[in-house]
């Protein structure tokens, strides 16, 4: 009796470690890799559903792609330009060797062969945030009040086209309509995994909480909803440069006022 | 276009940095005369003040804003975290920007156009100037077109310049930034790369005491020309110093 339920004790303690070590590679990189911008059989998120990818293209196009997107669509592949005309975002490289690849297509024929007649992936409860939500996203945004974890905030690489909100960085994506771009499960996706090698600096140490994202998710939809993109971004830009110019010519007045008492010769006079 | 990448941000920084103080450190043991401004304010001084002051005021602003966000990121992205703040060091860096912009300018002109001064240039003074020129320009278009550097330069490139010298170098985010900031990153690793072959060793050898001293202006106390010019006695004043 004793050795029986020392067996079932044990089988129960390893069998969750036996399924670990037994997590198929493909699915592993998947997860880590994919899982961010692409499904299985559950529709589109930043990029396309992956099933059936092996029956749509070849594998040697895909290993093409998966290394280097950008230089797939400069040679002018019509599919690789579709693509991007379609999602509106380039893939990031990805480091993955022949063989990471090859398992990674395995895993995705897998489950998307047992994946047919799954729902789609549920898009973010908007009807319950509320104002709160969204005066928190927008301070979350702006940085007015830190992420917890210290994530840099929003506005240092983003912009949004609201007066309400101070003017974001041109670094990367407006997000005034990126809800018009992505569904929110993709947004989503990309604030809890970020895939893009700058958010994966700025918040690979420093993830956001489920609260954080939320938040920016309330905010940014209501941004998508109640702003039309007019381009306020670049009056402000002009600005900037004609405060920049008003104060260089108070320097130079300085300047002037120092010349007056300047030895303006090279020789010395008497 | 890895290896492009590769060789640019991960390969040029080492080369540069090895020649910058493997260079430094030669030209001050064996020619350490050599580590000079090498000023031409003896031939000519009125546009050296339109030029060399802006230029100075300008281009330490900027480097050490580029110093304090490399060495203290979190205290720039605390500052930051004020609008108003964030304004107000976005705009003081692009005015001091503008301010070298101006003075550079200004001594690349003078430089080119004096004849005196032309004498004593040589090529690297010109190499230099002109790198200088195309790194400050480049600057300003990443800091208009880019805006809030001050912020994304501590999250984006300050893990980047960690990470090079630490040895473990890590470029995947700079891969992927837009060619203006690609270019005035690896501008700036030239610059640093040419710095032992340039008057520019100047600034490793600063002579600390001179800020808070008087200023020294560098004149000729008597006139040459005069002097030594026949039909203009000198008698009454007796040369001393040439």
């Amino acid at each position: 009796m004793k050795n029986k339920i020392f067996v079932s004790l044990l089988v129960s303690i390893l069998s969750p470690l036996l399924h670990l070590q037994a997590q198929d590679p493909g699915e592993k990189l998947f997860t880590q890799k994919c899982m961010v911008c692409h499904t299985i059989g559950r529709g589109d998120l930043v990029g396309p559903d992956l099933a059936n990818v092996t029956t749509r293209r070849t594998e040697s196009w895909i290993s093409k792609f998966v290394i280097s997107p950008q230089s797939v669509i400069n040679s002018g592949d019509s599919t690789a330009t579709a693509l991007f005309k379609k999602y509106k975002v380039v893939m990031p490289d990805q480091q993955l060797s022949s063989n990471e690849i090859k398992s990674l297509l395995t895993y995705i024929d897998t489950a998307g062969s047992s994946a047919k007649g799954n729902s789609p992936l549920s898009a973010f409860d908007f009807v319950s945030t509320n104002e709160t939500d969204i005066e928190l996203g927008r301070k979350y945004f702006e940085g007015t009040i830190r992420f917890s974890n210290g994530g840099a905030a929003c506005l240092s690489c983003h912009n949004i086209d609201n007066a309400s909100v101070f003017n974001g960085g041109l670094l990367a994506k407006d997000l005034t309509n990126v809800f018009s771009r992505y569904p929110s499960s993709g947004v989503g996706g990309i604030l809890t995994s970020p895939p893009f090698p700058a958010m994966i600096d700025a918040f690979g140490n420093t993830p956001l909480t489920t609260d954080e994202i939320n938040a920016l998710l309330a905010f940014l939809n209501h941004t998508n909803k109640s702003v039309t993109v007019n381009n306020l971004s670049l009056n402000a830009q002009f600005d900037l440069l004609l405060e920049a110019i008003v104060i260089l010519n108070f320097i130079f007045i300085l300047f002037f006022i120092f010349w007056s008492r300047v030895k303006k010769n090279s020789v010395h006079s008497k | 276009m890895t290896a492009y990448n590769n060789f640019f941000f991960i390969g040029l920084p080492y080369i540069a940095f090895v020649i910058f103080f493997v260079g430094s450190i030669y030209r001050y043991r064996s020619r350490k005369f050599t580590y000079s401004s090498l000023s031409s304010q003896f031939f000519e001084t009125r546009k050296l003040y339109w030029g060399s002051l802006p230029f100075h005021w300008g281009i330490v602003f900027l480097f050490f804003g580029h110093l304090t966000a490399f060495s203290l990121p979190e205290s720039v992205l605390l500052w930051n975290q004020h609008p108003a703040r964030l304004a107000v060091l976005e705009i003081s860096a692009f005015v001091f920007a503008l301010l070298t912009l101006v003075g550079l300018s200004n001594l690349f002109y003078r430089r080119m156009t004096n004849p005196k001064v032309r004498i004593v240039t040589s090529t690297m003074d010109i190499i230099l100037e002109i790198l200088l020129l195309i790194q400050i320009i480049l600057g300003l278009w990443v800091a208009y077109g880019y805006r809030w550097g001050s912020s994304w330069f501590s999250i984006i490139l300050t893990p980047y310049l960690h990470s090079i010298f630490l040895f473990e170098p890590k470029a995947d985010a700079v891969f992927a930034l837009p060619l203006a900031i690609q270019l005035h990153i690896i501008t700036g690793f030239l610059i640093i790369m040419i710095v032992p072959f340039t008057r520019l060793v100047h600034f490793l050898v600063y002579p600390l005491s001179y800020l808070w001293r008087p200023y020294q202006k560098v004149i000729w106390n008597w006139d040459r020309k005069k002097i030594r010019n026949a039909s203009s006695p000198w008698t009454i004043f007796k040369p001393k110093n040439n």
